[in-house]
């Protein structure tokens, strides 16, 4: 297992090769902001929010898919990286109708946190007000697509862990939209087992336990984590 | 004939409240109109939610009622599960809509009203409010803001320190009182009591002094609507509809919220967007009836407890019939204080209250549901439908100031035939209008709140329709 | 009741939620509340109601928020604000001045206080502010933080 030293933030540490530097930064108490990252599941760099600079190129890279370089000098909080994920959460705002006051997560919510964090007043973008319609067809969950950010981790969670992939994209850009099998309401697609991580594992109100009402629903990630301990440690705790 | 006009600007509702008068070709009042604010776009904007939000969303319709609006769309959404709630839940949820009531007749009396009787009409304008009433009795007021207070604790002690708690939810309630909510309540209990009863023996000892006011004070035959127990006691939460006429003569009895529209109908007028309710059986706008404490004691037979019922004889006694006078809904928002405090009390010795089973869980079982329960201005209406899945198709919301609208228009028309003269409008009946209009204590706490906007504008109207005369209240 | 400088100042900031700009001052005071300075305690409320006039009466100083319906041509305004004891009218609501003199006639002590008025572009019924309340909301927290900071760095104590 090789090791690899690099700073972060001019801290100098050490991680092993296959680490990245999102994982390195976290065993070292170093904090980097993250919204599409789920434990357990790939990571895929899609909501940006985990930019972080390295000396020596140019552009800025996500750290939850850039591996640990030796000698590498990362800085995670410059005012560059600041002021680019205030943007990113700004237009996650901006893109779909996030009504904070009505909404079931209120006060729990990854998205909500994430804009306190990086100090957001309001959104410098025109909102999109885009038509987003409420799919509550399951008997026991329902999706709000005006609360969705796109992060994927239903797609992941659902496709990774539980083994369904009932939840996927369609779509490109902003008309993407998170969809259950072949585009059916989701009380119609066959392969959902009802398991309930794509509620668990969503940061927003976007998926939530049918008949919650404001601020009620409050999302158990560690259930998750106990689902992928027990696979990759086959230890069954808490 | 006189020509009827009035549509843009006067009707049009930019603050809190318009009323125009209308004058004939000889100068006489023809009538009068207070125009609210109107309720589609409120109805609209729910349309494509599913419905177990609607207690949060319609909450904060209103700044002054939310629990109201909680409870109606909890009382919906229950009819819609098609589940009858725990026991528990429901005397939770009657405990909250007690604490309403405390909290908002107590606003009413105290804040708005006392000055206008304790202070006299014909005292100085300037003076003749609150700050008058402080000046005059300030132990008065602070017990007054007390009485407020308790009420609005209790609230707070179920729903938690927000302002608008969704905490009825359809299928029931979301948790509990504590124990320490308990001992609070007990605690201030006397205190509140004390000053119902005193604010009660103020009111009676000064009726004999304002009876020529009480005569044009809007004291006019009408129906009264509300809802009542099934053996026809006072009822602010569950039981059914009940009409009754001037005279005391029961017309409609033990109609169920699904049938309400057996019953009332919505009459539309062009000049307005707001929908005019009526009693079906006499048409519009004969049908035309009034809700709110004043109704709701004179449709009710008898009290649950026995100082309320002897407060409630003693009202009743006001007249042989039903009491018609509208001035004396501040009376009758007294004797619903002590009959608050003392079902608050009985409830607070109640184990159910402390019970974790409250909250029925439910799929989608109606297309339709309505609630309808006792705001403190009266009665409110939540009637949805909604597709299989829940999501809202349709809303309906009738509302205590709506159905007491042409009542007020008749009070403030009243008011205008005396005090107006010629084409000026004076101090005195300006004055007098309010009043009057503060005797529904009409809740406009659905329109907006910005500042620069009029709390109240006045219009006097010449039979062309030409504005002669325009006040404004800061 | 005195003022002094372990009394909080009070931000409140009221509106209705879902009637566009009229909820100018609730937003810009929730903006306020995620960077507000130690000893200041933010409320949000739908309408003033009487009482706030017991913790208006215990505060050092009040900045009351709201959004405007005229001078609609001028920007965010923030001005000093007087007592008004010419009492409520209609309904349940009073504006800041009614509740500094309640304060007063009913708890002896009114703080210094100010309105913050924010032009507000349309009331009509929606969750969403225009562009331009919010821009104007947004504006008027920036102010609000400043006024705050000045009156931290006029002989107060850290409590």
């Amino acid at each position: 297992m090789a090791v690899k030293t690099l700073t972060i933030d001019g801290k100098a540490i050490s991680a092993r090769e296959e680490q990245t530097i999102l994982q390195a930064a976290r065993e070292n108490g170093i904090t980097i902001p993250t919204l599409c990252q789920l434990n357990g599941t790939s990571d895929i760099g899609a909501c940006r929010l985990c930019l972080v600079e390295v000396a020596g190129i140019p552009k800025l890279l996500p750290a939850c898919v850039t591996r640990v370089g030796e000698g590498m000098e990362v800085s995670t909080d410059s005012e560059r990286i600041r002021e680019y994920r205030k943007m990113i959460v700004e237009l996650l705002f901006a893109e779909r109708n996030h009504v904070c006051a009505a909404c079931v997560e209120n006060g729990h919510c990854e998205l909500q946190d994430l804009a306190i964090s990086v100090g957001m007043d309001h959104s410098r973008y025109d909102y999109m007000n885009p038509k987003c319609a409420v799919d509550i067809t399951h008997p026991r969950y329902g999706i709000d697509h005006n609360r969705c950010v796109l992060c994927g981790r239903c797609v992941r969670v659902c496709d990774e862990i539980e083994g369904a992939h009932t939840w996927d994209f369609q779509g490109r850009g902003a008309n993407t939209r998170t969809i259950s099998d072949m585009f059916v309401p989701w009380g119609q697609a066959a392969s959902c087992t009802s398991c309930g991580k794509c509620v668990q594992a969503c940061p927003t109100g976007a998926i939530f336990r049918r008949g919650s009402t404001v601020a009620e629903m409050k999302k158990d990630r560690t259930r998750l984590d106990f689902i992928v301990t027990a696979r990759e440690k086959k230890q069954w705790i808490a | 004939m006189s020509q009827r006009i009035v549509i843009d600007p006067v009707t049009r509702i930019e603050g809190h409240a318009k009323i125009s008068i209308q004058l004939d070709d000889q100068g006489q009042v023809e009538g009068a109109r207070f125009h609210v604010t109107e309720f589609r776009g409120f109805e609209k904007f729910c349309l494509g939610r599913p419905f177990w939000e609607m207690p949060g969303i319609t909450a904060r319709i209103c700044g002054i009622c939310p629990i109201s609006h909680i409870l109606g769309s909890a009382k919906a959404g229950d009819a819609i599960l098609s589940v009858k709630v725990s026991p528990q839940a429901n005397k939770l949820r009657r405990l909250m809509n007690l604490g309403q009531f405390v909290q908002s007749h107590a606003l009413s009396f105290f804040h708005l009203s006392a000055p206008d009787f304790l202070l006299g009409w014909d005292s100085d304008p300037a003076t003749r409010n609150v700050f008058g009433l402080i000046k005059a009795n300030p132990e008065l007021a602070r017990k007054g803001i007390r009485l407020r207070q308790f009420g609005q604790e209790i609230i707070s002690l179920l729903g938690g320190s927000k302002i608008h708690p969704a905490w009825a939810v359809p299928g029931g309630v979301r948790g509990p009182l504590t124990a320490e909510g308990i001992d609070w309540i007990k605690g201030r209990l006397p205190e509140a009591n004390e000053t119902a009863e005193l604010a009660l023996t103020l009111f009676k000892g000064m009726m004999d002094k304002f009876k020529a006011e009480t005569q044009i004070f809007g004291n006019f035959p009408s129906l009264f609507m509300s809802l009542v127990g099934p053996d026809g006691e006072w009822e602010h939460h569950d039981g059914a509809l009940r009409f009754v006429d001037a005279a005391g003569n029961i017309l409609a009895d033990h109609v169920a919220a699904a049938d309400y529209q057996t019953v009332i109908g919505e009459a539309v007028e062009p000049w307005s967007y707001l929908k005019f309710p009526y009693f079906k059986l006499m048409g519009y706008p004969a049908g035309g009836y009034r809700v709110g404490p004043l109704a709701r004691l004179n449709c009710a037979e008898h009290m649950q407890t026995p100082r309320a019922e002897r407060e409630l004889q003693e009202f009743k006694s006001l007249s042989s019939g039903s009491v018609n006078n509208t001035f004396l809904y501040h009376y009758a928002r007294l004797v619903e204080i002590i009959a608050a405090l003392d079902t608050i009390e009985q409830l607070v010795d109640d184990p159910d209250i402390l019970s974790d089973m409250v909250r029925a869980d439910a799929g989608v079982n109606n297309l339709r549901g309505v609630g309808i329960t006792e705001a403190p201005r009266g009665t409110l209406f939540h009637d949805y439908t909604v597709n299989r899945d829940g999501l809202l198709e349709h809303v309906n919301l009738i509302v205590s100031t709506g159905q007491n609208n042409l009542a007020m228009n008749r009070t403030v028309e009243q008011i205008a035939r005396h005090y107006v003269h010629g084409e000026k409008i004076e101090e005195g009946m300006l004055n007098r209008v309010e009043a009057g209009i503060r005797c529904y204590d009409p809740c406009l706490s659905c329109s907006t709140h910005a500042v620069g906007q009029m709390p109240m504008e006045v219009s006097l109207l010449a039979a062309d329709g030409s504005v002669l005369d325009t006040v404004a209240r800061a | 009741m005195q003022s002094n400088s372990a009394a909080p100042i009070l931000v409140i900031g009221c509106g209705n939620a879902i009637r566009e700009d009229d909820a100018a001052g609730i937003c810009a005071v929730e903006a306020v509340e995620a960077q507000a300075p130690a000893g200041v305690l933010c409320l949000t409320r739908h309408q003033l109601s009487p009482e706030l006039a017991e913790p208006i009466s215990q505060a050092r100083a009040v900045v009351f928020v709201d959004a405007r319906a005229d001078r609609l041509d001028q920007p965010v305004l923030v001005e000093p604000l007087q007592t008004d004891p010419s009492g409520a009218g209609l309904g349940h609501f009073g504006s800041g001045g009614s509740l500094l003199a309640l304060a007063e006639a009913l708890y002896g002590h009114a703080p210094p206080a100010w309105l913050v008025t924010i032009p507000g572009a349309s009331f009509g019924f929606s969750t969403e502010m225009t562009d331009a309340g919010h821009a104007g909301a947004m504006e008027a927290a920036k102010r609000i933080l400043g006024l705050l900071a000045e009156m931290a760095g006029v002989g107060s104590t850290e409590a």
